[in-house]
């Protein structure tokens, strides 16, 4: 008996199921799936619940006496429009500092010592404990797939984000610029740290994929439908996508398999 | 009411300032709830709704009947909801929460009052429902709201956002997929 998909439960929920009479027929005879969609349904009804604040009845002449407002501004700024001067003494010690922002490069060697630290501590650790080197090995390879997999599964949503884009210019890209940039920084240890794992497959789809993360994270606030189009064709052509998914199954399959070889040895 | 809309349309672009205010009076919540659901900061939410009004008074006069008006604002709502969104401004500032008794202003108002107990756990649900959507990633949000809240088609939803079908369904896939991790533990709770 095939067992209806996630996607087929959420589409028959919606009612978008292009076969709704086989799924519902499926669904009284099969109590596994039946309990997954009595699940499924638990988590939207809940959904429900949001609650959006009230607004009264006067609420529309206050949105419309706000847009008075700015309507009146924009059409004064319009008129007024002048080149912008810098106020004297803008340029203060104080305001400078204010404004100071790390070169992006200094987070390298920050990261770098972080990972010689953990490095070293460890090695104090295992030194103290007297840990069996399979032991340590083991654990280590335990919270790398761990962290690995997570990498990956966050990679592979920012991925699905920026390849559905709608190419259109001046669109803003400060949430994937954002994400871009705080996975670009984990994955830089992680690429370090799969090296360490001898799996080739691994440290070339991180390697590809820090590539695409930094493109991201240093490429402009606002893109052109040109610039988002060449993003996309770059990614489809890359195929990394469907490495990264292909490559989180895996992980989540070692993830897994490392639990029990541990299971196994503390019997 | 569209003949009516149209007819205020028609004014509004003749100069007719009741006019427009009536559009305005007439739909604010409406915006105002969509917007908060994408949004879900009431301070961005407002914001939300005035670039949209701002943005059908700039495009008034582009707007050439053929489409119901209210489909035509909520396509403009829906883009300035999900760019506010992706301009990253949704973490501006501390969330706030609805006030005792919070109801959904354009749900359906039912003359039986809910207990203080009902109350509660009502608005702690709703507090965990917002924590999971503050989670998901602005298309995810924004699909997720469409399609559940607004009941949009998955060519409804593709077509506001400007994406294809399969990635509006996937965006939907994606965002219900989060939403079981974070809220399935506090579902079975539910009455």
């Amino acid at each position: 008996m095939n067992h209806l998909s996630q996607e087929r439960l959420i589409e028959h929920h919606y009612g978008e199921d292009q076969d709704s009479e086989a799924s519902r027929q499926h669904l009284s005879q099969c109590g596994r799936c039946s309990q997954r969609y009595a699940e499924l349904r638990a988590v939207l009804e809940m959904a429900d619940a949001f609650q959006v604040p009230p607004r009264g009845q006067e609420y529309g002449t206050q949105v419309y006496e706000r847009l008075q407002v700015r309507l009146q501004e924009s059409r004064k700024s319009s008129e007024e429009l002048r080149p912008v001067s810098l106020e004297p003494g803008a340029s203060g010690i104080w305001q400078r500092l204010v404004q100071w922002r790390p070169p992006r490069l200094l987070w390298v060697p920050a990261l770098a010592l972080l990972l010689v630290a953990a490095f070293l501590t460890g090695r104090y650790w295992e030194a103290q404990r007297g840990l069996d080197a399979q032991q340590v090995a083991e654990a280590r390879r335990g919270v790398l797939l761990l962290e690995v997999g997570r990498h990956l599964q966050q990679a592979g949503y920012l991925l699905a984000e920026v390849g559905n884009v709608p190419p259109r210019d001046g669109t803003q890209m400060d949430f994937e610029r954002r994400k871009a940039s705080e996975m670009a920084a984990d994955g830089w240890i992680f690429g370090r740290a799969a090296q360490e794992t001898g799996d080739p497959a691994l440290v070339e789809t991180l390697e590809q994929l820090q590539r695409f993360l930094l493109d991201i994270a240093n490429g402009p606030t606002t893109w052109t439908a040109q610039e988002i189009e060449a993003l996309q064709t770059r990614l489809e052509e890359a195929g990394l996508p469907m490495r990264i998914r292909v490559l989180e199954d895996r992980v989540r399959r070692q993830q897994i398999e490392a639990a029990r070889s541990r299971a196994r040895r503390s019997l | 009411m569209e003949a009516i809309d149209t007819a205020r349309v028609d004014s509004a672009c003749g100069g007719d300032q009741d006019a427009f205010r009536d559009l305005v009076e007439g739909h604010s919540r409406k915006v105002f709830a969509l917007a908060y659901r994408i949004t879900g900061n009431e301070h961005d939410a407002e914001e939300v709704v005035q670039e949209t009004f701002l943005k059908v008074h700039r495009k008034l006069g582009r707007f050439q009947g053929r489409s119901r008006f209210s489909t035509w604002l909520h396509r403009i709502a829906v883009n300035c909801a999900y760019d506010f969104l992706r301009r990253g401004r949704r973490h501006r500032e501390g969330r706030q929460e609805p006030p005792p008794g919070a109801a959904a202003c354009d749900g359906d108002w039912t003359s039986e009052r809910p207990s203080a107990e009902q109350l509660l756990l009502s608005q702690e649900v709703s507090e965990r429902v917002r924590t999971a959507l503050s989670l998901l990633s602005p298309l995810e949000r924004a699909a997720f709201v469409l399609r559940h809240f607004e009941g949009l088609s998955s060519r409804e939803i593709a077509d506001r956002l400007g994406i294809g079908q399969s990635a509006a369904k996937h965006a939907v896939f994606r965002a219900v997929q989060k939403l079981r991790q974070r809220l399935s533990p506090y579902a079975g709770g539910l009455s």
